[in-house]
């Protein structure tokens, strides 16, 4: 579904990625594990293009996303989840998840859906999302992000700030999203949680992929135990 | 009797200070950027109407949907040749006032070249004429105006908040780049924010024809007027600009009834510095960066 080769991303004289290639298969979660300033936050923006890279390709659905503007991208199914949430927090909840459905308008079973999934929202939609919870901002953001239709969601560090039983809600949230038949990408930094469940794995470090395993090797491996589990 | 005279000139002259003032920080509140020259398309929005006015007597309510698209269209000139280049660069903010207030002289001095230094006033048939609302009296050609200024007010506010158009705008000045992931071109509206914002001063400007004459220098007095208004009521908070455009309307009004009307800047000035040592982000702002 999504093929990324030979990807080389600089700010300025900055080398970020280098020679990255990785693929996600059609209704998979996949894992993007890394330390800090390892680049997985670059990657995500380049494949949503707000970042420009220097070389490589991203194929998608046999179209390169690298010719398509990033404001079409999430109309072709590429949405993301940015880190931090980035919501609108001078908007409601309601106009953050509309401002998301796209030239056809807000579809209503997708609507209702995203508030079943996540019934906080429904009764908060009239609220401010600047005066939302984290745990709240993050559904919002997640719920904005299925508002958009996507083929392939990504989201980066959806956990961050959570209080582990959230973090549990989030999890639950991407498998059923799964279950409907959205692929997802994400970055995190819960190794055991994430991993537990995605189908596969990538550990990125320093700009470079080191490691790429299915889930439950990558939780055996001696070196994502030591470093990542500290087992 | 006299306070209520005050108050209601004043809510007068505060409406059209507020449509002056409501372009210029849209564009702040949307691009970020700060427009030096404001005040000369306003400039350039009177000219055309005292020039429209004089060939064709059309009433100014009418020559000013004219004028809204035409000031458009050089707002978009301006946009891509000034505006446009700078965006992205390291310093926008910087860069953009630099290349504002350069277009400043350049308008001025345009102004000055093709239509002299005269000071030109159009007399419309409601010229110097009031009317009487109970015990005050009120004049026709600003009470005219205050009315377009807020029916324009009124209407560009429900496209901002009740339009998914407007919602756009909104989404684009609280958060650029998550707009982009939101699918929004942040290119078109960044492009269509300044237009407006251009169209709105011109249309002002238009609009006060009737009140204030023209000259190259207009646009200096009614600059410097919009900046007070708006930081005062607080950047890019759309609300904060009415507020602010009716209280410099109030206490200049007053000023001028009760003290003299040379003073009448004074006042509004030294009013504008204690709001700044109080509350420096304007009255309605919240983290503003000046």
């Amino acid at each position: 579904m999504l093929k990324i080769e030979n990807l080389n991303v600089a700010y300025g004289d900055t080398q970020v990625l280098w020679d990255l290639s990785l693929h996600v298969k059609e209704n998979e979660i996949v894992t993007l594990l890394g330390p800090n300033g390892a680049g997985k936050t670059t990657l995500l923006h380049t494949i949503c293009g707000l970042v420009s890279p220097l070389s490589g390709s991203i194929i998608f659905q046999g179209k390169n996303l690298l010719d398509i503007k990033p404001y079409h991208r999430p109309e072709n199914g590429v949405v993301l989840v940015p880190e931090g949430r980035k919501l609108f927090p001078k908007m409601t909840v309601q106009e953050n998840l509309s401002i998301a459905a796209g030239k056809a308008g807000v579809d209503k079973d997708t609507q209702d859906w995203v508030f079943e999934l996540m019934p906080r929202l429904a009764e908060r939609r009239k609220q401010l999302c600047g005066t939302l919870s984290g745990g709240e901002q993050q559904m919002c953001a997640i719920g904005r992000g299925i508002m958009a239709k996507p083929k392939l969601l990504m989201l980066d560090e959806p956990s961050l700030g959570l209080a582990p039983l959230i973090v549990e809600q989030v999890f639950d949230i991407l498998t059923k999203l799964k279950q409907t038949g959205i692929t997802i990408f994400f970055v995190e930094q819960f190794v055991e949680q994430s991993l537990g469940i995605s189908e596969r794995g990538y550990l990125l470090e320093d700009g470079r992929i080191v490691l790429e395993e299915d889930s439950e090797t990558m939780l055996g491996n001696d070196y994502v135990k030591q470093v990542y589990l500290g087992i | 009797m006299i306070v209520l005279q005050i108050l209601a000139s004043g809510i007068l002259l505060g409406g059209i200070y507020a449509l002056i003032s409501v372009g210029l920080n849209l564009i702040f509140g949307v691009i970020k950027i700060v427009n030096m020259a404001h005040g000369e398309f306003l400039m350039i929005g009177m000219y055309a109407a005292y020039f429209i006015y004089t060939a064709t007597q059309i009433n100014v309510g009418l020559i000013s949907i004219i004028i809204f698209p035409l000031m458009m269209v050089l707002g978009y000139i301006i946009y891509r040749l000034v505006i446009k280049p700078l965006l992205g660069t390291a310093e926008t903010e910087t860069n953009t006032i630099l290349a504002t207030s350069g277009l400043t002289f350049v308008l001025q001095n345009l102004a000055l070249m093709l239509w002299t230094a005269d000071y030109r006033a159009i007399k419309t048939p409601t010229s110097s004429q009031s009317f009487s609302l109970g015990k005050i009296m009120l004049s026709v050609d600003r009470t005219y105006a205050f009315l377009i200024c807020l029916v324009l007010v009124i209407v560009l506010y429900y496209i901002l908040m009740r339009t998914r158009f407007g919602a756009k705008v909104r989404a684009v000045s609280q958060d650029k780049n998550a707009a982009i992931l939101m699918g929004i071109n942040v290119n078109f509206i960044y492009a269509l924010t300044f237009c407006v914002g251009i169209a709105l001063v011109g249309v002002a400007g238009a609009i006060i024809t009737p009140i204030f004459s023209v000259y190259p220098s207009v646009g200096v007095f009614f600059g410097t007027a919009s900046f007070i208004v708006v930081v005062l009521g607080g950047l890019g908070s759309f609300t904060g600009a009415l507020l602010g455009g009716l209280i410099i309307g109030l206490v200049e009004t007053a000023a001028g009834v009760l003290a003299s009307a040379e003073l009448a800047q004074v006042f509004s000035l030294l009013l504008f510095l204690l709001v700044l040592f109080v509350k420096p982000q304007g009255l309605l702002g919240k983290n503003a960066r000046v």
